[in-house]
């Protein structure tokens, strides 16, 4: 168990239950090593996750507090949560697809329209992969899947050049950004701008699912196949290819440039105290 | 003639759910549910069903688009667990009210906080008052025959109302059992067309659905749905009355197992049944007469039935797999309240049993069988609600 490890997770959550070649560790990862990166210690951050492979892996691992909300519901548990908290306070959400991207993407949207602060890693496996391998909301166009034996034909939020982080730019999220699990260093470094970001920041992350997703897309569950799937069809933002599914790096940033919504709440409540005739 | 396979309670389901053919299906993944609407899509992509699949984002909007698709005149289905029927929850209600025949297999699952995917009833004891008809299935057979007959008791002209057919998660769901399926034209059938009442579709003829009604007549809507639920046992008895032409397997609104001069008797709904069956038939061979009811028809609940079968009984126990915190389990309140139908008053117990898919061994039915025969002997109850097979 390395260093990061024994600092911030518990040690009977390691090895975590996640499939053999599942790359979700590699995004988690990258999570810690940001917090680590930042100075920030085990209290500074509570940690939320939500349901499915993103959310069943990391259950009571952070070492401090944290919660597991219902499928979909995470964001509005930490618009909560931020209003009591204590502004220096960080909420770190790790979620899947079908969470934000699905289910739960409304109250994502007006998490991002009143730039509540937290940061969102969604671990994105390309579908519904603790159910059996059912399409989603990011599923690639043409994927063999449980549900879509003969390929996904659906529009979905990343075909047809229609791109989530666009929703969620224009809902008013303030960072964004969007890697692949095997982007290493250049995640860690997007990360720590989310964190930083006071706002709603989200990192949306594709990692490889060998068991679901590899072996109906590629017919095997061989890891180094979907690792090559994936990154083949990522590049980074301004050097796509053809083919190129996901683009990296940073996607949208205006950090900070917007007031947050605690802080607005707290400040004009004040104000309204002030100056109303009670 | 029938079909015999091995098959897990998922996939009995979704077969059931072929043969009916419905012309619409919303679906949304939840285990232990998914199984079943993953090997529907995979029927759908087959072309082996006329149904459109709509895969939504979410049950509450899986419901929706069931109600939509009902009141548009369509047979119409989906399949949920736990959380995503606690997400439907609004629209169960609005299913119900708005008399859509709905069928909707629930692969019960015990209900979060904290999270679990094991089989228990706190799902679908929880949609108790949404007016849904409920059925409950011991084993995969009865959940692939309580389906087929969910679509005619639904369909039914003097009924119109949706259904909601259970079997325990992973216990059920997800094991492989001995079935008997009927053949697709004997399913056909029986089952018939679907016959619309109503429907949106229909221009020449305009109908509202679910607008707002005041005091000054909501009641009344109220008061007949309740009446409608009245005439829901006798079309059950007639549709297993039918079913058992075809099937050979007779249905009931409750199972009877060796009640007739009963001293002692257990209640308990779907797979743990199964269970307690054999603790019954070891204490009838030591002479001891035991009985058990198995609740197949939930909701409407029929009382009176089951009071008449119970009333041999000095002392009861009623076993529920899911709990109502701060009162009795679900199903003791209601053999409560049918006890009272023919002023009978033999001791009634509850014991809450494997919540979140604990393990009910022969073990434990033998335990509450011991003790119901001292509390008969006795004339006394050691404890009226007690959790059995738990850490203390």
């Amino acid at each position: 168990m390395d260093y990061l490890s024994k600092k911030y997770l518990r040690s009977r959550k390691i090895p975590s239950t996640a499939c053999s070649g599942c790359g979700l560790g590699l995004n988690h990862k990258a999570v810690v090593q940001a917090v680590y990166e930042l100075g920030l210690e085990v209290e500074d951050v509570v940690w939320g996750t939500s349901i499915g492979c993103a959310g069943r892996q990391t259950f009571g691992t952070w070492k401090g507090d944290g919660f597991a909300g219902t499928h979909g519901r995470v964001y509005a548990i930490a618009r909560g949560l931020r209003l009591t908290l204590p502004p220096e306070k960080k909420i770190i959400l790790t979620v899947g697809d079908g969470d934000a991207f699905g289910i739960g993407l409304l109250h994502l949207i007006h998490a991002s329209r009143c730039n509540a602060d937290m940061t969102i890693i969604v671990n994105d496996n390309l579908g519904y992969m603790s159910t059996g391998g059912q399409y989603g909301w990011t599923t690639p166009h043409g994927s063999k899947t449980d549900s879509s034996p003969y390929g996904m034909y659906e529009h979905n939020l990343m075909s047809d050049g229609m791109d989530v982080l666009g929703v969620l730019k224009h809902a008013g999220a303030t960072f964004l950004a969007r890697h692949v699990a095997m982007d290493g260093q250049r995640a860690v470094e997007s990360i720590k701008k989310g964190i930083q970001n006071r706002g709603l920041s989200l990192i949306h992350m594709v990692f490889p699912c060998p068991t679901n997703f590899g072996s109906r897309e590629l017919g095997t569950r061989d890891t180094v196949k979907i690792y090559e799937w994936i990154e083949n069809q990522a590049a980074p933002l301004g050097q796509e290819k053809e083919n190129t599914v996901w683009a990296t790096g940073v996607y949208f940033d205006a950090s900070n440039s917007r007031p947050e919504f605690s802080e607005s709440i707290r400040k004009n409540v004040e104000t309204i105290r002030r100056t109303a005739a009670l | 003639m029938a079909k015999v396979v091995a098959v897990t309670g998922n996939e009995a389901v979704a077969n059931a759910l072929r043969q009916a053919n419905p012309d619409v299906c919303a679906a949304y993944p939840i285990t232990p549910q998914t199984d079943i609407m993953q090997r529907f899509s995979g029927f759908v992509a087959d072309g082996l069903v006329n149904t459109e699949l709509i895969l939504v984002e979410s049950e509450h909007s899986a419901m929706s688009a069931c109600v939509g698709a009902s009141a548009g005149g369509g047979r119409v289905i989906t399949a949920t667990s736990s959380q995503g029927l606690a997400l439907m929850w609004e629209i169960l209600f609005i299913a119900a009210g708005d008399r859509l025949p709905i069928v909707m297999p629930l692969v019960n699952r015990a209900l979060s906080a904290p999270l679990n995917i094991h089989g228990d009833h706190s799902d679908g004891m929880g949609a108790r008052d949404s007016g849904w008809i409920q059925l409950w299935s011991e084993n995969a057979q009865e959940a692939y025959d309580n389906t087929l007959q969910a679509f005619r008791i639904a369909e039914h002209m003097d009924i119109r109302l949706p259904v909601m057919v259970c079997l325990d998660g992973f216990i059920i769901s997800h094991s492989i059992e001995r079935i008997e399926y009927l053949e697709d034209d004997a399913v056909k059938n029986f089952i018939g067309e679907f016959k619309q009442l109503n429907p949106l579709l229909d221009v020449e003829h305009p109908v509202s659905y679910g607008p707002l009604i005041l005091p000054d007549l909501y009641m009344e809507y109220k008061r007949a749905q309740h009446e409608v639920m009245t005439k829901v046992s006798k079309v059950v008895l007639d549709v297993a009355a039918d079913f058992e032409k075809i099937s050979g397997r007779r249905y009931g609104l409750f199972e009877p197992y060796r009640l007739d001069d009963a001293d002692i008797a257990l209640v308990i709904l779907n797979s743990a049944a199964g269970t307690a069956k054999d603790a019954v038939d070891q204490f009838r061979d030591r002479g001891i007469r035991a009985g058990l009811v198995k609740p197949r028809l939930f909701r409407p609940f029929p009382y009176q039935e089951i009071a008449d079968a119970l009333k041999s009984a000095k002392a009861i126990c009623v076993m529920d797999r899911a709990d109502s915190f701060g009162g009795f389990g679900p199903m003791y309140m209601e053999i409560a309240s049918a006890m009272m139908m023919n002023g009978k008053k033999p001791i009634l117990i509850n014991k809450i049993y494997g919540l979140g898919g604990r393990d009910f061994l022969p073990e434990h039915a033998e335990l509450v069988l011991s003790e119901l025969a001292d509390v008969a002997k006795s004339g006394k109850a050691r404890t009226f609600k007690e959790y059995i097979g738990v850490r203390e």
